[in-house]
Protein backbone atom coordinates (compact mmCIF):
# COMPACT_ATOMS: atom_id res chain seq x y z
CA UNK A 1 0.00 0.00 0.00
CA UNK A 2 1.24 3.35 -0.93
CA UNK A 3 2.23 5.88 1.86
CA UNK A 4 -0.15 7.97 0.38
CA UNK A 5 -3.08 5.92 1.10
CA UNK A 6 -2.27 5.00 4.70
CA UNK A 7 -2.41 8.20 5.66
CA UNK A 8 -6.03 8.40 4.30
CA UNK A 9 -7.28 5.60 5.99
CA UNK A 10 -5.46 5.82 9.04
CA UNK A 11 -6.41 10.01 9.05
CA UNK A 12 -2.69 11.01 9.86
CA UNK A 13 -1.57 14.31 9.73
CA UNK A 14 1.28 15.12 7.42
CA UNK A 15 3.53 17.22 8.94
CA UNK A 16 6.18 17.45 6.71
CA UNK A 17 6.28 19.06 2.98
CA UNK A 18 3.49 16.73 0.61
CA UNK A 19 7.10 14.93 -1.10
CA UNK A 20 7.55 11.36 -1.22
CA UNK A 21 4.21 10.42 -0.37
CA UNK A 22 4.16 7.54 -3.45
CA UNK A 23 6.46 5.03 -1.58
CA UNK A 24 5.34 1.75 -1.58
CA UNK A 25 4.95 0.36 2.08
CA UNK A 26 4.82 -3.18 3.28
CA UNK A 27 6.76 -3.10 6.74
CA UNK A 28 6.59 -1.38 9.61
CA UNK A 29 8.74 -1.21 13.00
CA UNK A 30 7.42 -0.45 16.28
CA UNK A 31 10.28 0.71 19.26
CA UNK A 32 11.34 4.45 20.76
CA UNK A 33 14.67 2.98 21.25
CA UNK A 34 17.02 4.16 18.54
CA UNK A 35 19.66 1.11 18.31
CA UNK A 36 17.16 -0.95 18.30
CA UNK A 37 15.48 -0.01 15.31
CA UNK A 38 18.97 0.67 13.51
CA UNK A 39 19.64 -2.80 13.99
CA UNK A 40 16.60 -4.74 13.71
CA UNK A 41 14.29 -2.44 11.07
CA UNK A 42 13.67 -3.47 7.59
CA UNK A 43 15.00 -0.91 4.63
CA UNK A 44 11.89 0.81 3.34
CA UNK A 45 9.69 0.31 6.58
CA UNK A 46 7.30 3.09 8.36
CA UNK A 47 8.29 3.40 11.87
CA UNK A 48 6.16 4.16 14.50
CA UNK A 49 7.51 6.11 17.71
CA UNK A 50 7.17 8.56 20.36
CA UNK A 51 10.51 10.09 20.17
CA UNK A 52 10.57 13.36 18.46
CA UNK A 53 13.64 14.84 18.24
CA UNK A 54 16.02 15.30 15.53
CA UNK A 55 18.05 11.72 15.58
CA UNK A 56 14.95 10.20 14.47
CA UNK A 57 15.28 11.77 11.29
CA UNK A 58 19.38 10.35 11.09
CA UNK A 59 17.60 6.42 11.68
CA UNK A 60 14.60 7.03 9.31
CA UNK A 61 17.53 8.36 6.26
CA UNK A 62 20.01 6.05 7.53
CA UNK A 63 17.07 2.80 7.02
CA UNK A 64 16.10 4.27 4.20
CA UNK A 65 12.39 4.17 6.02
CA UNK A 66 9.23 5.35 3.83
CA UNK A 67 8.29 7.38 7.15
CA UNK A 68 7.75 8.25 10.41
CA UNK A 69 4.69 7.95 12.84
CA UNK A 70 4.29 10.05 15.34
CA UNK A 71 2.15 8.65 18.16
CA UNK A 72 0.33 9.76 21.06
CA UNK A 73 -0.58 13.45 19.16
CA UNK A 74 3.22 14.15 19.37
CA UNK A 75 4.82 16.42 17.00
CA UNK A 76 8.26 16.84 15.55
CA UNK A 77 10.54 19.23 17.00
CA UNK A 78 11.35 22.48 14.97
CA UNK A 79 15.25 21.50 14.43
CA UNK A 80 13.21 17.54 13.13
CA UNK A 81 10.74 19.12 11.36
CA UNK A 82 13.37 20.91 9.41
CA UNK A 83 15.85 18.28 8.54
CA UNK A 84 12.86 16.03 7.79
CA UNK A 85 11.81 18.44 4.97
CA UNK A 86 15.40 18.62 3.91
CA UNK A 87 15.79 15.16 4.03
CA UNK A 88 12.14 14.09 2.46
CA UNK A 89 11.49 11.77 5.05
CA UNK A 90 7.52 12.22 5.76
CA UNK A 91 6.49 12.41 9.77
CA UNK A 92 3.19 11.55 10.19
CA UNK A 93 1.07 12.02 13.43
CA UNK A 94 -1.53 10.43 15.17
CA UNK A 95 -3.36 11.11 18.28
CA UNK A 96 -3.21 7.23 18.78
CA UNK A 97 -0.76 5.25 21.04
CA UNK A 98 1.52 3.03 19.75
CA UNK A 99 -0.57 -0.02 20.18
CA UNK A 100 -3.69 1.19 18.73
CA UNK A 101 -1.90 2.51 15.47
CA UNK A 102 0.07 -1.14 14.80
CA UNK A 103 -3.41 -2.59 15.34
CA UNK A 104 -4.64 -0.79 12.68
CA UNK A 105 -2.11 -0.80 10.58
CA UNK A 106 -1.72 -4.66 10.76
CA UNK A 107 -5.46 -4.56 9.78
CA UNK A 108 -4.49 -3.07 6.50
CA UNK A 109 -1.93 -5.93 5.74
CA UNK A 110 0.97 -4.13 6.91
CA UNK A 111 3.37 -6.75 8.35
CA UNK A 112 6.53 -6.75 11.14
CA UNK B 1 -17.21 -32.16 13.39
CA UNK B 2 -14.21 -31.51 16.21
CA UNK B 3 -14.13 -28.05 17.23
CA UNK B 4 -10.97 -26.35 16.97
CA UNK B 5 -9.22 -25.74 20.15
CA UNK B 6 -10.05 -21.95 21.67
CA UNK B 7 -13.18 -22.14 19.38
CA UNK B 8 -15.65 -23.28 22.20
CA UNK B 9 -17.66 -20.19 23.24
CA UNK B 10 -17.04 -19.34 27.12
CA UNK B 11 -20.02 -18.22 29.03
CA UNK B 12 -21.40 -15.46 27.53
CA UNK B 13 -22.90 -12.58 30.26
CA UNK B 14 -22.95 -9.20 30.20
CA UNK B 15 -19.21 -8.36 30.54
CA UNK B 16 -17.56 -8.22 27.26
CA UNK B 17 -14.21 -10.94 27.74
CA UNK B 18 -12.00 -10.40 24.70
CA UNK B 19 -9.45 -13.18 26.18
CA UNK B 20 -7.68 -14.38 29.25
CA UNK B 21 -3.71 -14.16 29.51
CA UNK B 22 -3.29 -17.68 28.88
CA UNK B 23 -4.85 -17.15 25.49
CA UNK B 24 -2.94 -13.83 24.82
CA UNK B 25 0.13 -16.43 25.45
CA UNK B 26 -1.02 -19.24 22.87
CA UNK B 27 -1.32 -15.87 20.30
CA UNK B 28 2.23 -14.74 21.02
CA UNK B 29 3.28 -18.15 21.15
CA UNK B 30 5.10 -16.31 24.02
CA UNK B 31 7.03 -18.41 26.92
CA UNK B 32 5.48 -17.83 30.25
CA UNK B 33 9.09 -16.55 32.25
CA UNK B 34 6.97 -15.96 35.55
CA UNK B 35 3.32 -16.08 36.45
CA UNK B 36 1.35 -17.86 39.20
CA UNK B 37 -1.17 -20.01 37.62
CA UNK B 38 -4.13 -18.11 38.80
CA UNK B 39 -2.75 -14.91 37.09
CA UNK B 40 -3.63 -16.76 33.51
CA UNK B 41 -7.01 -16.15 33.82
CA UNK B 42 -6.92 -12.71 34.25
CA UNK B 43 -9.08 -10.78 31.46
CA UNK B 44 -7.02 -8.99 29.06
CA UNK B 45 -9.24 -5.86 27.47
CA UNK B 46 -6.51 -3.10 27.07
CA UNK B 47 -2.69 -2.90 26.00
CA UNK B 48 -0.14 -0.58 26.21
CA UNK B 49 3.14 -0.55 23.86
CA UNK B 50 5.97 1.37 24.82
CA UNK B 51 9.82 1.45 25.22
CA UNK B 52 9.69 4.77 27.18
CA UNK B 53 8.34 3.58 31.08
CA UNK B 54 7.58 7.56 32.16
CA UNK B 55 5.15 7.66 29.09
CA UNK B 56 3.73 4.85 30.18
CA UNK B 57 3.17 5.81 33.98
CA UNK B 58 1.98 9.47 32.80
CA UNK B 59 -0.99 7.56 31.10
CA UNK B 60 -4.48 8.43 32.52
CA UNK B 61 -5.87 4.79 32.17
CA UNK B 62 -3.97 1.26 33.40
CA UNK B 63 -3.69 -1.07 30.50
CA UNK B 64 -4.40 -4.81 31.56
CA UNK B 65 -1.04 -5.82 29.40
CA UNK B 66 2.30 -3.99 28.70
CA UNK B 67 4.56 -4.86 25.42
CA UNK B 68 7.76 -3.49 25.26
CA UNK B 69 11.15 -3.86 23.87
CA UNK B 70 12.71 -2.95 26.73
CA UNK B 71 14.20 -5.52 28.97
CA UNK B 72 15.38 -4.33 32.56
CA UNK B 73 13.90 -4.66 35.90
CA UNK B 74 12.51 -1.21 35.66
CA UNK B 75 9.82 -2.27 33.18
CA UNK B 76 8.86 -4.92 36.03
CA UNK B 77 8.66 -1.46 39.08
CA UNK B 78 6.99 0.34 36.44
CA UNK B 79 4.12 -1.96 35.84
CA UNK B 80 4.13 -2.73 39.55
CA UNK B 81 4.33 1.17 40.56
CA UNK B 82 1.23 1.64 38.09
CA UNK B 83 -0.94 -1.61 38.49
CA UNK B 84 -0.18 -3.15 35.44
CA UNK B 85 -0.42 -7.41 35.48
CA UNK B 86 1.72 -9.10 32.83
CA UNK B 87 4.73 -7.49 30.45
CA UNK B 88 5.12 -8.98 27.52
CA UNK B 89 9.07 -8.76 26.16
CA UNK B 90 9.42 -9.15 22.83
CA UNK B 91 11.65 -10.48 19.62
CA UNK B 92 12.90 -12.56 21.61
CA UNK B 93 15.29 -10.73 24.66
CA UNK B 94 16.94 -12.90 26.81
CA UNK B 95 15.25 -12.35 30.56
CA UNK B 96 18.30 -12.22 33.36
CA UNK B 97 17.51 -13.97 36.69
CA UNK B 98 17.37 -10.38 38.39
CA UNK B 99 14.64 -9.49 36.08
CA UNK B 100 12.90 -13.04 37.31
CA UNK B 101 13.69 -12.33 40.97
CA UNK B 102 12.16 -8.83 40.48
CA UNK B 103 8.60 -9.90 38.67
CA UNK B 104 8.46 -12.34 41.67
CA UNK B 105 9.01 -9.63 43.83
CA UNK B 106 6.66 -7.72 42.56
CA UNK B 107 3.82 -10.38 41.30
CA UNK B 108 3.74 -9.76 37.64
CA UNK B 109 3.62 -12.19 34.87
CA UNK B 110 6.65 -11.83 32.51
CA UNK B 111 6.35 -14.03 28.98
CA UNK B 112 9.04 -13.40 26.11
CA UNK B 113 7.82 -13.93 22.05
CA UNK B 114 10.25 -13.92 19.48
CA UNK B 115 7.80 -11.74 17.29
CA UNK B 116 8.28 -7.35 17.03
CA UNK B 117 6.75 -5.29 18.82
CA UNK B 118 4.95 -4.47 15.38
CA UNK B 119 3.76 -8.34 15.04
CA UNK B 120 2.29 -8.77 18.86
CA UNK B 121 0.25 -5.60 19.21
CA UNK B 122 -0.91 -6.46 15.47
CA UNK B 123 -2.22 -9.88 16.73
CA UNK B 124 -3.97 -8.95 20.04
CA UNK B 125 -5.41 -5.83 18.13
CA UNK B 126 -6.88 -8.45 15.62
CA UNK B 127 -8.23 -10.18 18.06
CA UNK B 128 -10.22 -7.61 19.76
CA UNK B 129 -7.73 -5.92 22.71
CA UNK B 130 -7.93 -2.08 21.98
CA UNK B 131 -5.38 0.34 23.83
CA UNK B 132 -6.35 2.41 26.51
CA UNK B 133 -7.34 5.73 25.05
CA UNK B 134 -9.26 4.13 22.64
CA UNK B 135 -10.93 1.80 25.41
CA UNK B 136 -11.60 5.33 27.12
CA UNK B 137 -13.16 7.10 24.02
CA UNK B 138 -15.39 3.81 23.08
CA UNK B 139 -16.70 3.85 26.91
CA UNK B 140 -17.42 7.78 27.39
CA UNK B 141 -19.53 7.22 24.14
CA UNK B 142 -21.08 4.59 25.20
CA UNK B 143 -22.35 6.04 28.55
CA UNK C 1 -13.43 -28.53 61.61
CA UNK C 2 -16.59 -27.30 61.64
CA UNK C 3 -16.17 -23.50 60.59
CA UNK C 4 -13.62 -24.94 57.89
CA UNK C 5 -16.83 -27.00 56.50
CA UNK C 6 -18.86 -24.11 56.74
CA UNK C 7 -16.37 -22.11 54.67
CA UNK C 8 -16.54 -25.03 51.77
CA UNK C 9 -20.56 -25.35 52.11
CA UNK C 10 -20.27 -21.62 51.30
CA UNK C 11 -18.01 -21.93 48.38
CA UNK C 12 -20.06 -24.48 46.99
CA UNK C 13 -23.06 -22.05 47.01
CA UNK C 14 -21.19 -19.32 45.87
CA UNK C 15 -19.36 -20.52 42.87
CA UNK C 16 -21.20 -21.16 39.64
CA UNK C 17 -20.84 -24.48 37.37
CA UNK C 18 -19.49 -22.12 34.77
CA UNK C 19 -16.47 -21.53 37.30
CA UNK C 20 -15.58 -24.89 37.53
CA UNK C 21 -16.41 -26.23 34.18
CA UNK C 22 -14.18 -27.20 31.58
CA UNK C 23 -14.27 -24.38 28.57
CA UNK C 24 -11.94 -26.47 26.44
CA UNK C 25 -14.13 -29.19 25.60
CA UNK C 26 -13.46 -31.84 22.50
CA UNK C 27 -16.50 -32.38 21.12
CA UNK C 28 -18.03 -34.89 17.92
CA UNK C 29 -20.26 -34.02 15.44
CA UNK C 30 -23.13 -36.82 15.44
CA UNK C 31 -22.69 -38.03 11.38
CA UNK C 32 -18.63 -38.69 12.55
CA UNK C 33 -17.62 -42.14 12.50
CA UNK C 34 -17.65 -43.98 15.57
CA UNK C 35 -13.87 -44.86 14.33
CA UNK C 36 -13.11 -41.27 14.74
CA UNK C 37 -14.50 -41.17 18.11
CA UNK C 38 -12.33 -43.90 19.41
CA UNK C 39 -9.54 -41.82 18.14
CA UNK C 40 -10.23 -38.75 19.86
CA UNK C 41 -11.17 -40.50 22.81
CA UNK C 42 -7.56 -42.05 22.98
CA UNK C 43 -5.67 -38.61 21.72
CA UNK C 44 -7.34 -36.74 24.75
CA UNK C 45 -7.67 -39.42 27.04
CA UNK C 46 -11.31 -38.49 28.04
CA UNK C 47 -14.02 -41.01 28.93
CA UNK C 48 -17.50 -39.03 27.98
CA UNK C 49 -17.66 -36.30 24.36
CA UNK C 50 -20.11 -33.97 23.97
CA UNK C 51 -22.02 -34.30 20.64
CA UNK C 52 -22.37 -31.43 18.81
CA UNK C 53 -24.77 -30.18 16.21
CA UNK C 54 -24.49 -26.89 14.91
CA UNK C 55 -23.99 -25.26 18.60
CA UNK C 56 -26.39 -27.28 19.80
CA UNK C 57 -26.04 -30.19 22.35
CA UNK C 58 -27.22 -33.36 19.71
CA UNK C 59 -26.55 -35.79 22.78
CA UNK C 60 -23.23 -37.73 24.42
CA UNK C 61 -21.45 -40.62 24.04
CA UNK C 62 -19.02 -41.95 26.52
CA UNK C 63 -16.76 -44.86 26.41
CA UNK C 64 -19.15 -47.51 27.94
CA UNK C 65 -21.23 -46.75 24.52
CA UNK C 66 -17.54 -47.13 22.63
CA UNK C 67 -17.33 -50.62 23.95
CA UNK C 68 -20.75 -51.97 23.16
CA UNK C 69 -20.31 -50.45 19.82
CA UNK C 70 -16.80 -52.22 19.35
CA UNK C 71 -18.49 -55.77 20.58
CA UNK C 72 -21.10 -55.41 18.77
CA UNK C 73 -18.80 -55.62 15.52
CA UNK C 74 -20.78 -53.06 13.34
CA UNK C 75 -18.37 -51.36 10.88
CA UNK C 76 -19.08 -47.87 9.46
CA UNK C 77 -20.99 -46.98 12.23
CA UNK C 78 -22.19 -43.65 13.13
CA UNK C 79 -21.72 -41.47 17.02
CA UNK C 80 -25.57 -40.77 15.99
CA UNK C 81 -26.23 -44.51 16.22
CA UNK C 82 -24.79 -45.07 19.62
CA UNK C 83 -24.94 -41.75 21.91
CA UNK C 84 -27.43 -41.10 24.66
CA UNK C 85 -29.80 -38.68 23.31
CA UNK C 86 -31.31 -35.63 25.26
CA UNK C 87 -28.86 -36.34 28.18
CA UNK C 88 -29.04 -34.40 31.17
CA UNK C 89 -27.41 -31.09 31.31
CA UNK C 90 -26.71 -28.40 33.81
CA UNK C 91 -26.84 -24.69 33.23
CA UNK C 92 -23.68 -22.23 33.83
CA UNK C 93 -25.27 -20.24 35.97
CA UNK C 94 -26.53 -23.01 38.76
CA UNK C 95 -24.50 -23.17 41.82
CA UNK C 96 -21.62 -25.92 42.45
CA UNK C 97 -23.76 -27.37 45.13
CA UNK C 98 -26.16 -28.58 42.93
CA UNK C 99 -24.25 -30.26 40.57
CA UNK C 100 -22.69 -31.93 43.64
CA UNK C 101 -26.34 -33.18 43.92
CA UNK C 102 -27.04 -34.46 40.27
CA UNK C 103 -23.63 -36.01 40.66
CA UNK C 104 -25.17 -37.87 43.54
CA UNK C 105 -28.57 -38.55 42.17
CA UNK C 106 -27.40 -39.87 38.77
CA UNK C 107 -24.02 -41.10 39.32
CA UNK C 108 -22.83 -39.73 36.02
CA UNK C 109 -19.05 -39.41 34.88
CA UNK C 110 -19.92 -35.76 33.86
CA UNK C 111 -22.26 -33.26 32.97
CA UNK C 112 -22.16 -31.41 29.53
CA UNK C 113 -23.06 -27.69 30.33
CA UNK C 114 -24.93 -25.18 28.60
CA UNK C 115 -26.36 -21.92 28.55
CA UNK C 116 -29.25 -20.94 29.75
CA UNK C 117 -30.13 -17.93 27.41
CA UNK C 118 -29.20 -19.31 24.38
CA UNK C 119 -28.79 -23.25 24.72
CA UNK C 120 -25.37 -23.66 23.29
CA UNK C 121 -23.00 -26.09 24.98
CA UNK C 122 -19.99 -23.89 26.85
CA UNK C 123 -18.47 -26.75 28.84
CA UNK C 124 -17.98 -30.33 30.44
CA UNK C 125 -18.37 -30.61 33.97
CA UNK C 126 -16.62 -33.92 35.84
CA UNK C 127 -16.51 -34.78 39.60
CA UNK C 128 -13.19 -33.37 39.46
CA UNK C 129 -13.61 -30.19 38.14
CA UNK C 130 -15.69 -29.43 41.35
CA UNK C 131 -12.96 -30.75 44.25
CA UNK C 132 -10.27 -28.34 42.10
CA UNK C 133 -12.72 -25.19 41.74
CA UNK C 134 -13.50 -25.85 45.03
CA UNK C 135 -10.12 -26.16 46.41
CA UNK C 136 -8.83 -23.49 44.12
CA UNK C 137 -11.47 -20.97 45.83
CA UNK C 138 -10.70 -22.31 49.25
CA UNK C 139 -7.10 -21.63 48.43
CA UNK C 140 -7.55 -17.85 47.13
CA UNK C 141 -9.76 -16.78 49.85
CA UNK C 142 -7.01 -18.02 52.14
CA UNK C 143 -4.47 -15.69 50.23
CA UNK C 144 -6.95 -13.14 50.70
CA UNK C 145 -7.66 -13.48 54.64
CA UNK C 146 -3.96 -13.43 54.96
CA UNK C 147 -3.26 -10.55 53.59
CA UNK C 148 -6.10 -8.36 55.54
CA UNK C 149 -4.74 -10.10 58.70
CA UNK C 150 -1.01 -8.78 57.51
CA UNK C 151 -2.43 -5.44 56.64
CA UNK C 152 -1.30 -2.73 59.64
CA UNK C 153 -4.34 -0.45 58.67
CA UNK C 154 -5.36 -0.38 62.44
CA UNK C 155 -1.88 0.87 62.92
CA UNK C 156 -2.89 4.47 63.32
CA UNK C 157 -6.49 3.67 65.46
CA UNK C 158 -3.97 1.21 67.87
CA UNK C 159 -1.90 4.05 69.26
CA UNK C 160 -3.18 6.73 71.10
CA UNK C 161 -1.55 10.13 70.36
CA UNK C 162 -2.90 13.76 69.46
CA UNK C 163 -0.54 13.36 66.49
CA UNK C 164 0.93 10.36 65.11
CA UNK C 165 3.51 10.03 62.22
CA UNK C 166 5.20 7.10 60.40
CA UNK C 167 8.52 7.99 58.81
CA UNK C 168 10.34 5.60 56.75
CA UNK C 169 13.80 6.96 55.27
CA UNK C 170 15.86 4.86 52.41
CA UNK C 171 18.95 5.19 51.12
CA UNK C 172 19.37 5.52 47.32
CA UNK C 173 22.56 5.23 45.44
CA UNK C 174 23.21 7.07 42.30
CA UNK C 175 23.89 4.92 39.19
CA UNK C 176 22.60 2.40 40.81
CA UNK C 177 20.58 0.48 38.20
CA UNK C 178 19.84 -2.94 39.49
CA UNK C 179 18.06 -1.51 42.82
CA UNK C 180 16.88 1.58 41.37
CA UNK C 181 13.15 1.68 42.26
CA UNK C 182 13.53 -0.29 45.21
CA UNK C 183 12.42 2.46 47.87
CA UNK C 184 9.42 3.13 45.64
CA UNK C 185 7.82 -0.63 45.37
CA UNK C 186 8.67 -1.01 49.22
CA UNK C 187 6.95 1.95 49.81
CA UNK C 188 4.46 0.81 48.12
CA UNK C 189 3.58 -2.11 49.62
CA UNK C 190 4.31 -0.44 53.21
CA UNK C 191 0.93 1.90 52.22
CA UNK C 192 -1.01 -1.12 51.20
CA UNK C 193 -1.00 -2.73 54.54
CA UNK C 194 -1.63 0.88 56.21
CA UNK C 195 -5.03 0.48 54.11
CA UNK C 196 -4.66 3.46 52.12
CA UNK C 197 -6.83 3.94 49.13
CA UNK C 198 -5.37 1.61 46.20
CA UNK C 199 -5.59 5.22 44.06
CA UNK C 200 -3.84 7.15 46.14
CA UNK C 201 -0.96 4.31 46.75
CA UNK C 202 -0.71 4.48 42.72
CA UNK C 203 -0.30 8.22 42.28
CA UNK C 204 1.77 8.01 45.22
CA UNK C 205 4.12 5.41 44.02
CA UNK C 206 4.26 6.83 40.62
CA UNK C 207 5.14 10.43 41.90
CA UNK C 208 7.63 8.44 44.22
CA UNK C 209 9.53 5.92 41.64
CA UNK C 210 9.67 8.84 39.17
CA UNK C 211 11.37 10.88 42.07
CA UNK C 212 13.76 8.11 42.60
CA UNK C 213 14.53 7.44 39.36
CA UNK C 214 15.67 11.12 38.65
CA UNK C 215 18.38 10.78 42.00
CA UNK C 216 19.81 7.29 40.48
CA UNK C 217 20.11 8.80 36.99
CA UNK C 218 21.17 12.15 37.29
CA UNK C 219 22.62 12.30 40.80
CA UNK C 220 25.62 10.89 42.77
CA UNK C 221 22.77 9.45 45.23
CA UNK C 222 20.77 10.90 48.24
CA UNK C 223 17.71 9.55 50.62
CA UNK C 224 13.94 9.43 50.41
CA UNK C 225 11.80 10.24 53.81
CA UNK C 226 8.29 9.20 53.36
CA UNK C 227 6.38 10.35 56.37
CA UNK C 228 2.38 9.18 56.87
CA UNK C 229 0.02 10.34 59.38
CA UNK C 230 -3.84 10.14 58.67
CA UNK C 231 -3.86 13.58 57.17
CA UNK C 232 -1.25 13.61 54.32
CA UNK C 233 1.76 11.28 52.50
CA UNK C 234 4.77 13.55 52.41
CA UNK C 235 7.77 12.54 50.71
CA UNK C 236 11.13 14.28 50.93
CA UNK C 237 13.68 13.48 48.14
CA UNK C 238 17.35 14.69 48.83
CA UNK C 239 20.13 14.32 46.57
CA UNK C 240 23.84 15.47 47.10
CA UNK C 241 23.98 17.40 43.57
CA UNK C 242 25.03 18.12 40.78
CA UNK C 243 22.15 20.33 40.97
CA UNK C 244 19.52 21.58 38.22
CA UNK C 245 20.38 24.52 36.68
CA UNK C 246 16.77 25.78 35.49
CA UNK C 247 13.98 24.79 37.41
CA UNK C 248 10.83 26.20 35.03
CA UNK C 249 12.71 24.36 32.30
CA UNK C 250 13.14 20.92 33.56
CA UNK C 251 9.47 20.77 34.75
CA UNK C 252 8.58 21.54 30.71
CA UNK C 253 7.23 18.29 29.45
CA UNK C 254 10.06 16.59 27.27
CA UNK C 255 12.55 18.60 28.63
CA UNK C 256 15.55 16.33 29.66
CA UNK C 257 19.04 16.66 29.84
CA UNK C 258 19.65 13.00 29.51
CA UNK C 259 22.42 10.71 28.30
CA UNK C 260 21.84 8.49 25.31
CA UNK C 261 22.47 5.61 28.19
CA UNK C 262 19.76 6.55 29.99
CA UNK C 263 17.71 6.83 27.14
CA UNK C 264 18.34 3.53 26.10
CA UNK C 265 16.84 2.36 29.41
CA UNK C 266 13.35 3.55 28.74
CA UNK C 267 13.94 6.97 30.89
CA UNK C 268 14.80 10.55 30.08
CA UNK C 269 12.17 11.36 28.14
CA UNK C 270 11.76 14.52 30.01
CA UNK C 271 7.87 13.27 31.61
CA UNK C 272 9.37 12.71 35.23
CA UNK C 273 8.63 15.94 37.11
CA UNK C 274 5.60 17.10 35.16
CA UNK C 275 4.64 13.44 36.08
CA UNK C 276 5.38 14.24 39.41
CA UNK C 277 3.82 17.12 39.57
CA UNK C 278 0.70 15.96 37.95
CA UNK C 279 0.28 13.00 41.00
CA UNK C 280 0.87 14.66 43.96
CA UNK C 281 -1.40 17.08 45.73
CA UNK C 282 1.82 19.63 46.75
CA UNK C 283 5.14 19.74 44.95
CA UNK C 284 8.04 22.15 45.67
CA UNK C 285 11.51 21.71 44.06
CA UNK C 286 14.69 23.91 45.61
CA UNK C 287 17.91 23.22 44.22
CA UNK C 288 21.51 24.94 44.32
CA UNK C 289 23.97 24.06 41.41
CA UNK C 290 26.85 22.16 42.69
CA UNK C 291 24.96 21.57 46.41
CA UNK C 292 22.08 19.50 45.62
CA UNK C 293 18.48 18.99 45.31
CA UNK C 294 15.48 18.51 47.64
CA UNK C 295 12.05 17.63 46.18
CA UNK C 296 9.29 17.62 48.57
CA UNK C 297 5.99 15.82 47.59
CA UNK C 298 2.73 15.89 49.10
CA UNK C 299 -0.26 13.81 48.77
CA UNK C 300 -3.23 13.75 51.01
CA UNK C 301 -4.49 10.53 51.94
CA UNK C 302 -8.28 11.72 53.54
CA UNK C 303 -10.84 9.91 51.78
CA UNK C 304 -12.64 13.52 51.44
CA UNK C 305 -9.65 14.82 49.07
CA UNK C 306 -9.31 11.86 46.81
CA UNK C 307 -13.17 12.55 45.65
CA UNK C 308 -12.41 16.35 45.29
CA UNK C 309 -9.68 16.34 43.43
CA UNK C 310 -9.92 16.42 39.71
CA UNK C 311 -8.88 13.36 38.58
CA UNK C 312 -8.24 11.74 35.39
CA UNK C 313 -9.58 8.46 36.89
CA UNK C 314 -12.50 9.40 37.44
CA UNK C 315 -13.50 8.94 33.97
CA UNK C 316 -12.98 4.94 34.25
Amino acid sequence: MKLKELIQKLDLELTTSPTALDAEVENAYASDILSDVMSHAKEGSVWITIQTHRNTVSVAELKSFAGIILVGGRRPDDETLKKANEENIPILSTRFSTFEIVGKLYELGIRG
Amino acid sequence: MLMPHGCTASIPCRKIIIMILREAVELLEADVQYTQSSQLEADIKTARASDLMSEVLADDAVPDILLTGLCNSHVIRTASVFGIKAVVFVRGRPVDHKLIDCALDENIVVMTTKDSLFTSCGKLYTAGVRGVTENLKHRDSAE
Amino acid sequence: METRLDKTLEILFELKVGDAMKKDVVTVGPDDSMGKLNEEMSIHRISGVPVVEGKKLAGIISISDLIAWLTAGVKDSKVREWMVKDPQCLYADQPLIHAIKRFDQLRFGRFPVLDRESGELVGIITNGDIILGTLKKLEQDYNEEEVRQYRASHFFEDINADHLDLTLAFIISGKDFDHAGRASTTMKKNLKRLGLQPDIIRRAAIASYEAEMNVVIYTDGGTMKFTVNDEKLTIIVKDRGPGIENIELAMQEGYTTAEPWVRELGFGAGMGLPNIKKCSDFMDLQSVVGEGTTLKIEIMTGVHNETKRINPEARS
